[in-house]
């Protein structure tokens, strides 16, 4: 019944991949945000596969603080990408190369 | 006429290869390995209450009722008070960037002297020659 660790790995991997490769190929902050939050929920299916496949609860309650410091890391990066915006007009990450003080 | 969904084609995607084959590096070694058979929760386990009881450091024992196993876990309350204590530091920095310090003025990153002509108001800014400006200050 239950499901092979492998499985959880794959799909853990498949899923952080997508989110290196928006990381890595898009210019919208926005979608940035997207992606590594995509990784950082490959993250918490890994915690939650071997808390399954350890018999312990440990990963669960891990995968909920992981939960909590995405929310942290979207409040922030989404006020970053307000001041992006008012300073460039626009979220293209590579405009903003400079950083004036 | 309706916009309708359409491919982006701004990107890098060479740069996107390398996730690509990240991607057939992880899955051949996570294929080739082997793993033992999951341990899995025993029949009756009360997931949820032992979460709860590890993230609070409640003995686990305590919470069950006839029929229900707790399932060990360790004790999280520190992590979780220290967790409270960065979700509020985070809100605090969201809402420190988000606002303006004076009607109009841009603060942030890139606030200088040399403004430029065509600065967006984000926020919708302030009505001019209002005595009374809302909000908190």
């Amino acid at each position: 019944m239950a499901v092979a660790a492998e499985y959880y790995l794959l799909l853990s991997a498949a899923i952080f991949c997508i989110g290196l490769f928006g990381v890595l190929t898009r210019r919208n902050a926005l979608i940035f945000l997207m992606s590594v939050e995509l990784m950082l929920n490959a993250a918490n299916i890994n915690f939650v596969a071997f808390s399954l496949q350890h018999g312990n609860l440990t990963g669960q309650v891990f995968a909920l603080f992981g939960m909590a410091i995405a929310a942290a890391e979207v409040a922030v990066g989404i006020g970053i990408i307000l001041v992006l915006y008012r300073n460039f007009t626009d979220v293209d990450v590579t405009k903003a190369t400079t950083m004036r003080w | 006429m309706t916009n309708k969904p359409k491919f982006a084609t701004e990107g890098n995607y060479i740069a996107g290869l390398a996730a690509v084959a990240l991607f057939v590096v992880l899955a051949v070694v996570f294929l080739t390995a082997s793993f033992p058979a999951p341990a899995g929760f025993p029949d009756g386990a009360a997931i949820t209450k032992s979460l709860g009881a590890a993230m609070f450091d409640i003995a686990p024992g305590q919470l069950m009722d006839d029929g229900e196993a707790a399932v060990p876990a360790e004790g999280f309350l520190v992590a979780f008070l220290l967790i409270g204590v960065l979700l509020d530091a985070a809100l605090d920095g969201a809402v420190m960037l988000a606002k303006r310090e004076d009607a109009g003025e841009n603060v942030g990153l890139g606030s200088g002297t040399d403004e430029p002509e065509d600065a967006v108001a984000a926020d919708g800014g302030t009505p001019s020659g209002d005595e009374s400006p809302g909000g908190e200050e």
